[in-house]
């Protein structure tokens, strides 16, 4: 009985929130072009990046404790995830702080914060449908079965992905609020999306660069983001170490948590003082 | 003929104008100049590192050395960057179309091709020669890179053409926009498709792809066939080293084709509305 | 003069279904059919007509202005602009065009408001002498020198409609469409608008198109009118005419000393009664309104009247109405 009153009153809480992710999902399939053109921009991705492993793997062996086929897998989850990895609350943000039209959505009685989350999980999920999985497809056919290492790799893997989401968006409302004290600096999200390119393993794991390289990426949140999930995906993290590289990741994430809520206060206090 | 010197001189004085004008608007805004100014030096010097990485780790891809790879990478990065200075405007006619600047080209007593082409002057895309300059300095003096007067030339002549070729592309494949009236997003799909092709060797994709980009979607001739000829290499397909250098050609075929397409679909946008 | 002979313009739409089912049809099969915006329209405008374009949205103003100034091409029929067609030759016709949107801008947002009159001035080859004099002449009329070396972005909405007005009449046009050119301003900012119109017509006898749901703007310059409605014209004519033909009543406002009385004369109605307030309205070409008075007063003490004409708004109802 007590369960029965506690759903009724969860459930018209969230009811606004799943309803947006519907919604995002209707939008992504109204737009047929749309679809065809980031699938083929992702399949060029992925093509692009097999044949360049392939190439520096011609006729070589083990390079950095790893071979060619966990290195194609490697590429091929990193195009897909990255396929899905949707944040556009970082563009959101942005437009809606410009446009001043921020403190009208600080009106209303939705945690905006929430309503963003949900969209963009609408958009991810649509996104696995529409761009994940035929990546995926192309990839058995024409390359090889991305594979993991073993079950217990592919276990902790799971959970790793989720907090690389969490990750990656957390960074980017971050980002977004940034937009807050400089107005005209939209660049500031080209700059966040370079780094992440660059230092998330997402092109070129961390474990090719030089060792000085290495340990600066190591002080940051970035390579937590592909390389983590990714590596403890092909086996490069044992099933031993894999907590560990959870465990950071965890960590990460707690502390861009505290992040973004302080920034996130300090921006509502502006607004509020401002007026938006 | 009076006539048309007139006009030529109606084009040329509102074409300047018009560049002008472009390069005070983006003065208005300097700090996306800062970011920009940070951002993409740093892309593009990162990512010739990470093929020196590459090689340094595994061994020289398809033949190619560093030294080889730091040429072919500069040289394409070369068109990119003037292909951003001059024609960025090929990025956004899909957008142009949905928010009605056709339109507005329309009602003036002016040629809307011309007006597009010359719309603006992207101040801003010349953070992206730094790097391009940069790399392709560097390739020269690493692969010995020998400047005589043939090569000077050859390789001004490729650069104009590449860039010919890259905002010939953007344009045609944007034009779609005229007939489906939506954001096509085939600028995303451009863009890849060109620094896979100009960036790292050609040679690294199976026979097919390389044919396709040589005779299909000529991409090849932006910067890997060129680097062919101009560094000597053997690049094994069945490409003649005359033709490598026929990059001006072709850049200017595609702008050609591109005008044609263009008017194309400008008469289907007058035909459809918006 | 402008010239339009029986335009059609049809569009092939896609038909869009609701939910999730119908969203992934439209993904797969989408379902086309072709649509009449404008259906056979005609009419003949000379050289300095002020003419008002009105019917409710959707009704095909828009499009149909389009077709005129050469945006779009019309499936069928014709249309002669001074005798050339501006689809055919863009750019001739295009010469001698001013058009202003009222929602959207035709000036260099960034820049200085005079920057964008130096770019008009080498499109349509303006003689330097020409654009001087030009200049001076909508410098007094609309007050330019205030605001002429402010970025457009920082314009109020009034300046920068003024902006865009001497924008397109730099090169002095012999026909100037006016798409809302009033919209979202303030009293003040209206009239100044409709005093520059009104001047510039009697000046240079310049041929005026105004699209407008503003029926102030409609009453003070249109002398005559073209009212579209689901593509079609229905009804063209001179204003007063139209309302004579369309609103041919007069209404009495009364305030009666007590309760209303009961009236019932022939050919006079009650239209609204309130408290002790009572509207009449009666054909004016049958009564006159001192008749209807005082039979009004025989019947009952009356405090206080007021005699009211129709308006516009009463005339363009049923048609507003009726698309709705």
């Amino acid at each position: 009985m007590a369960d029965r009153l506690h759903f009724t009153a969860f459930w018209p809480r969230i009811l606004p929130y799943v309803y947006v992710m519907r919604l995002k999902l209707l939008v992504s399939l109204a737009y047929r072009f749309d679809v065809i053109t980031t699938l083929v921009t992702n399949v060029i991705l992925l093509v692009g990046t097999v044949f360049l492993w392939r190439t520096a793997y011609r006729d070589l062996g083990t390079v950095a404790a790893v071979n060619e086929s966990q290195m194609i897998t490697y590429a091929v989850l990193a195009v897909a995830l990255r396929s899905f990895f949707t944040c556009n609350v970082e563009s959101t943000l942005n437009d809606r702080i410009r446009e001043g039209n921020i403190a009208m959505d600080l009106i209303k009685p939705v945690h905006l914060i929430g309503l963003w989350l949900s969209e963009d999980i609408g958009s991810a999920c649509s996104a696995v449908t529409l761009r994940t999985v035929p990546i995926l497809l192309v990839s058995c056919l024409f390359f090889t079965i991305p594979a993991p290492a073993d079950l217990p790799s592919f276990l902790l893997f799971l959970p790793a992905v989720l907090l690389s989401y969490a990750l990656l968006w957390m960074l980017s409302v971050l980002t977004g609020l940034m937009t807050f004290w400089t107005m005209e600096l939209g660049g500031l999200q080209n700059v966040k999306g370079v780094l992440v390119d660059i230092l998330s393993g997402a092109l070129v794991p961390m474990w090719f660069f030089p060792g000085w390289f290495q340990n600066i990426a190591k002080l940051l949140p970035f390579q937590h983001i592909y390389q983590t999930p990714l590596a403890i995906y092909i086996g490069r993290i044992s099933p031993g170490n894999a907590l560990d590289a959870i465990g950071l990741q965890v960590v990460w994430s707690l502390i861009l948590i505290l992040a973004t809520r302080g920034l996130w206060m300090q921006a509502c206090r502006r607004t509020m003082v401002q007026g938006g | 003929m009076s006539d048309f010197l007139n006009s030529c001189k109606h084009y040329a004085s509102v074409g300047s104008f018009q560049g002008r004008m472009a390069l005070q608007r983006q003065l208005e805004y300097p700090l996306f100049l800062v970011s920009w100014l940070i951002m993409i030096p740093l892309k593009y010097l990162i990512g010739v590192w990470m093929l020196k990485i590459l090689v340094d780790q595994f061994q020289p891809l398809a033949g190619w050395t560093f030294p080889q790879l730091a040429f072919l990478y500069g040289l394409g990065m070369l068109s990119h960057g003037l292909m951003v200075v001059v024609s960025i405007q090929s990025w956004f006619l899909d957008h142009m179309v949905i928010q009605g600047g056709f339109d507005r080209m329309l009602l003036r007593p002016l040629n809307v091709f011309f007006q597009f082409t010359f719309m603006y002057l992207n101040l801003i895309g010349c953070v992206d020669l730094i790097p391009a300059v940069i790399i392709f300095v560097t390739g020269c003096s690493l692969t010995g890179f020998d400047w005589t007067f043939g090569n000077s030339v050859g390789v001004l002549s490729v650069v104009l053409g590449a860039t010919l070729i890259r905002s010939s592309f953007y344009t045609l494949t944007a034009c779609v926009a005229f007939w489906t009236k939506r954001a096509t997003h085939m600028r995303a799909i451009g863009h890849d498709l060109m620094e896979r092709s100009t960036l790292y060797p050609l040679s690294i994709y199976p026979k097919a792809f390389q044919w396709i980009l040589t005779f299909v979607i000529p991409l090849g001739f932006i910067s890997f066939y060129p680097s062919t000829a101009l560094l000597n290499i053997n690049h094994g397909t069945a490409l003649p080293l005359e033709i490598a250098m026929w990059t001006p050609i072709i850049g200017i075929a595609m702008f050609g084709l591109s005008q044609i397409v263009f008017n194309r679909g400008l008469r289907a946008y007058e035909s459809a509305g918006s | 003069m402008i010239e339009a002979t029986n335009l059609i313009k049809e569009f092939r739409v896609t038909k869009k279904e609701s939910g999730l089912r119908g969203a992934l049809k439209g993904l797969i099969r989408p379902e086309r059919e072709t649509v009449r915006a404008v259906d056979g329209v005609s009419f003949r405008i000379n050289k300095g007509e002020i003419v008002g374009y009105l019917g409710p949205n959707g009704a095909g103003k828009s499009t149909t202005v389009k077709m005129l100034t050469g945006i779009l091409h019309p499936t069928s029929g014709e249309i002669l602009i001074n005798g050339v067609s501006p689809h055919r030759e863009r750019t001739r016709v295009v010469q001698n065009l001013g058009v202003v949107f009222g929602q959207r801008t035709q000036l260099n947002w960034d820049l200085r408001l005079g920057e964008s009159f130096e770019l008009q001035r080498r499109i349509y080859r303006i003689s330097d002498d020409r654009f001087a004099a030009q200049m001076d002449t909508m410098r007094s009329l609309l007050g330019l020198t205030e605001f002429e070396n402010t970025p457009v972005r920082q314009l109020s909405l009034g300046q920068r409609m003024r902006g865009d007005l001497a924008a397109a009449m730099l090169h002095s046009p012999s026909i100037l469409f006016l798409d809302e050119p009033t919209i979202g301003l303030d009293l003040t900012a209206k009239q100044a608008i409709r005093d520059f119109i009104r001047e510039v017509n009697t000046l240079h006898q310049t041929t005026i198109i105004l699209t407008t749901h503003d029926l102030e703007d409609v009453e003070q310059l249109c002398k005559r009118l073209i009212v579209i409605n689901h593509g079609r014209v229905v009804e063209d004519g001179p204003l007063e005419d139209l309302i004579d033909r369309l609103a041919p009543y007069r209404q009495i406002e009364i305030d009666f000393v007590q309760e209303v009385p009961v009236i019932e004369i022939q050919g006079v109605d009650v239209v609204e009664v309130n408290g002790n307030r009572m509207v009449l309205q009666f054909d004016r070409r049958a009564f006159s309104a001192a008749s209807v008075i005082s039979a009004v007063t025989q019947r009952a003490a009356v405090r206080d009247l007021s005699v009211r004409e129709p308006e516009i708004a009463d005339v363009l109802k049923r048609y507003y109405q009726d698309s709705a």
